[in-house]
């Protein structure tokens, strides 16, 4: 840990000869008993930065100097106004005068600490690195003449987006509340979920610049150890400067990066999330980012909603059965469409070959191109269309689908039947819930149409193996991606490929090995054993 | 958190034998009984099963004896340094006839059936390249992909027997128990090769989580490709006659071919069938790509595998081009059932052998 890592600003700095001390030379970390070598200290790094500020004030009667030190914007001036200046300067000498007894100055630091700030929660530091993390995070250093330590003050206040439902994952039925940027709001969120006293959030800071805080979650008694212990492991290992997002993160505690499959589950709801705690599964949340990261993830996961549990059960299950429907749709549609055109026409029955046939009479390409072209229009409007406002999003939706799928059928580049296919794979290709995933899923029917294209159904047989082999070797912290399918556990059945009753359903899954696998008080199978 | 990764479970061990079994050899094996045995095919097919089952217990209990180790490796304690390697040479050609001549079969197949234009060695080297492709990852993941795949491939199998019994006809399978036995004893070395791929059982046992129940779960492995193919056989000959099912090349395709899809929906039932069979082949050609590198690292004396499966391929390749017409890869067929038959009697004297020399873990 240092701030004296650049070699280049040493030497301008030098040729400048400025008198001052400078962040970038060496400067001894270690706190000072005065005041004001403290604050020459704290200047060194913060004095250019404009949001930092420095007050300069005395403490009750006898005047010993002090300082609070803090970042503009991060803290509540209430507060500081109010809760630790006021006190330090003014209702302090007033408690001195009608006790008639002046603080002794060698005790200033307790009595400060004890008596005088009527603030929640107050840590000391004992070094500038630390004092400069709390300040960095919105707390208010204190220091006062004669101590090697500074009081550390919380008054954390900054703007927050409120608490809105989360976009990208909507339900009709259940919370609305989604997760925000601010990670104590997060916690919270998920701990008027979980009062269990067993329900651990640990938090590290990652990132050698941006000291962002991560906090990972689990409920003692159900997570496993070995898995706390991993994602633990992971986190530390973790050496960048600065993190934006937890997607960021996520890039680094994977698993696999030669992928398209995301393997971590990835959620804006804390009912999910909390769901998930009580599988036995960790969550990581990351200040700064409304998506909570939950490991060890599997395939499946990703085509579960949590509406799947406040609905009623067979209703849950056909859902789900469409989007296992859907999912086969999006991604082997065109392929299977090209390889049965261009190869085995047989396979429909006469009456539709003859239709289909008869469409692309005046289609001057092969179904190949055809296909081909008409996705990556699809695409093309598709990504147009998410990156603008929603308004206009929705005007480029029906110029894009209508008049170009019309205007292209009529000008005989492509065949109606064609415009079905992609209108098809379009609409399949959104039932999967979780986002990133179904990105995947959608690219996949690219290689499918190229595979379709040489080999024809061969081909697309060819693929879903290949497919298949890289998932079922892949692996989210050292549970296989396609449990409970690949290895088979058909206890975990039960919340699968359809959804049974809760009541069918009082083991949690064992895809994550919890240690209690029962949801119940009392596990009549272990009572029995 | 660690998975055990080296080791299978019971139900692995079920699916891995199931499906290294069930594969390409089905689209012609109700041929082959049929030219064989006449009507009587169905018996023949349930007898060699029955055999092979008996195969495969002893298979189990030669496992069991020898906890942890590879039949080439266990073998030495048994017979001696020299004959071990000779065993482990012999299983290493048993396997690469037996891979080669089903990748031939299936990549003819391929060709006859859906792409008529596109030259044998290309279907040869894209199959090979998604074989090896799992191969490299090792026991554990063929198993997850044989319980993957395993339960569509023998549902699919499922389907087409029972729609098939609308023009089944049992008046064609009528004079089968007149036949001597026999003549159905005397199909067996022909019909071994369908029931091959229990050999698994010597290369996966080591790795059984728990090793107790391995001639239970190795039972249940053999028992859907019995029934399918018992059925198979019966169904195509009751279907179509003797004559035609003995003439056609691949009667279970013109048995699919019969069906008219329910719904309409599709008009050929016959490439959906390929579809799921080529899941099968796929399963299949693994495990033995699987135990022939394996055999051959363990002869040499090498831990590491993976190396030779590379090594292997191409040998595959030129080997499964040998055979220049249907002729030739009927009797190199045939020729790898025979080596596959004596493969499974060395097997069976080993067990003898271990028995009466007193090697290896008694039962308690």
């Amino acid at each position: 840990m240092g701030y004296t890592k650049n070699p280049k600003n040493i030497e301008a700095m030098k040729k400048n000869k400025t008198p001052q001390l400078k962040s970038e030379e060496k400067v001894d970390l270690t706190l000072d008993k005065s005041v004001s070598k403290n604050l020459e200290k704290f200047k060194a790094f913060l004095d250019e930065s404009s949001d930092a500020v420095f007050r300069e004030f005395k403490l009750g009667v006898q005047g010993i100097p002090c300082a609070a030190v803090y970042i503009d914007g991060l803290v509540d001036k209430l507060v500081i106004n109010d809760q630790i200046l006021k006190p330090m300067m003014y209702q302090i000498a007033i408690l001195e005068n009608t006790l008639q007894k002046p603080i002794e100055p060698d005790k200033a630091f307790e009595y400060v600490k004890m008596h005088v700030l009527a603030v929640g929660e107050i840590k000391e530091a004992d070094t500038l690195d630390e004092a400069f993390l709390f300040v960095m995070s919105g707390e208010v250093g204190i220091m006062i003449e004669g101590f090697e330590k500074i009081l550390i003050a919380s008054a954390r206040g900054w703007p927050q987006r409120s608490i809105q439902e989360p976009p990208s994952e909507i339900v009709i039925r259940g919370p609305r509340e989604g997760f925000t940027e601010t990670l104590r709001a997060n916690t919270a969120l998920l701990r008027r979920k979980i009062r269990d006293p067993n329900f651990v959030i640990k938090t590290i800071q990652v990132g050698r610049r941006g000291k962002t805080d991560v906090a990972y979650s689990y409920i003692k008694g159900i997570a496993n150890p070995e898995l706390v212990e991993e994602v633990e492991r992971r986190l530390n290992q973790i050496d960048v400067d600065i993190f934006l997002d937890s997607s960021q993160i996520e890039h680094h505690i994977q698993d696999v990066y030669m992928t398209i499959f995301p393997q971590i589950e990835v959620s804006e709801r804390p009912d999910r999330t909390a769901a998930s705690l009580a599988e036995g599964r960790v969550a990581i949340l990351m200040d700064n980012s409304p998506y909570a990261l939950i490991v060890p993830a599997t395939f499946y996961q990703f085509f579960q909603s949590s509406e799947d549990y406040y609905e009623r059960w067979p209703l849950a299950s056909v859902i789900r059965i469409l989007r296992w429907i859907g999912a086969f749709l999006a991604s082997l549609t065109p392929g299977l469409y090209v390889a049965i055109v261009s190869f085995h026409p047989g396979f429909i029955p006469t009456s539709l070959a003859i239709s289909i046939a008869a469409t692309r009479a005046t289609v001057p390409f092969p179904a190949f191109l055809e296909a081909l072209l008409m996705e990556l229009t699809f695409e093309l409007l598709r990504e147009a269309g998410a990156r603008l406002p929603r308004a206009i999003g929705q005007t480029i939706g029906i110029v894009g689908g209508l008049i170009i799928g019309d205007a292209a059928v009529r000008a005989g580049i492509t065949s109606p039947i064609m415009v079905i296919v992609v209108a098809i794979t379009a609409i399949a290709s959104f039932i999967i819930p979780s986002y990133n995933a179904a990105l995947g899923i959608r690219i996949l029917r690219f290689p499918f149409i190229i595979l379709a294209a040489v080999f024809g159904l061969y081909g697309v047989i060819l693929g879903f193996i290949i497919l298949n082999v890289h998932l079922v070797t892949m692996k989210s912290y050292g549970v296989s991606f396609m449990t409970p399918q690949a290895p088979i556990r058909y206890q975990d059945w039960k919340d699968f490929l359809i959804r049974l009753p809760s009541q069918m359903a009082m083991r949690r899954p064992t895809s994550s090995y919890p240690i209690d696998i029962d949801r119940r008080d009392q596990d009549p199978v272990k009572e029995e054993a | 958190m660690k998975e055990r990764t080296d080791r299978l479970s019971n139900l692995q061990i079920t699916f891995l034998i199931s499906s290294t079994i069930i594969g390409v050899t089905v689209l012609v094996l109700p041929r082959t009984a049929t030219e064989l045995v006449k009507s009587g095919g169905f018996i023949a097919t349930f007898v060699t099963g029955i055999l092979m089952a008996i195969v495969l217990v002893i298979e189990a209990l030669l496992a069991k004896r020898f906890p942890g180790n590879t039949i080439v490796e266990f073998s030495k304690d048994v017979i001696g340094f020299i004959p071990a390697k000779v065993l482990g040479v012999i299983f290493f050609f048993h396997f690469i006839s037996v891979s080669s001549t089903i990748l031939r079969i299936f990549c003819d197949a391929i060709k006859v059936l859906l792409l008529e234009a596109t030259p044998l060695e290309v279907l040869i080297i894209t199959f090979l390249f998604a074989v090896v492709y799992l191969c490299l990852n090792g026991i554990s993941s063929i198993a997850k992909i044989c319980e993957y795949f395993e339960p569509l491939v023998i549902g699919t199998m499922f389907l087409v027997i029972i729609l098939s019994f609308r023009n089944f006809n049992i008046e064609e399978l009528l004079p089968a128990f007149r036949q001597d036995v026999f003549e159905w004893i005397s199909a067996v070395p022909s019909l071994t090769i369908s029931y091959l791929g229990i050999e698994v059982l010597l290369f996966a046992a080591p790795y059984v989580h728990n090793s107790d129940s391995v001639v239970k779960y190795g039972l249940l492995g053999i028992l859907p490709s019995i029934i399918v193919y018992t059925l198979f056989v019966a169904v195509t000959v009751g279907t179509a006659g003797i004559e035609p099912v003995a003439r056609s090349l691949y009667p279970v395709i013109q048995l699919a071919r019969y069906i008219s899809f329910p719904g309409g929906f599709a008009e050929r039932f016959d490439i959906f069938f390929m579809i799921f069979w080529i899941l099968g082949a796929y399963t299949t050609l693994t495990s033995y790509l699987y135990m022939a590198s394996v055999s051959i690292s363990r002869v040499l004396g090498l831990r590491n595998f993976k190396p030779f499966i590379l090594l292997i391929v191409p040998f595959l390749y030129i080997v499964a081009l040998i055979p220049q017409n249907l002729k030739e890869i009927s009797t190199f067929s045939q020729y790898s059932s025979y080596l596959g038959l004596a493969v499974l009697a060395l097997v069976v004297i080993l067990y003898v052998l271990a028995i009466v020399l007193k090697k290896g873990e008694m039962r308690k």
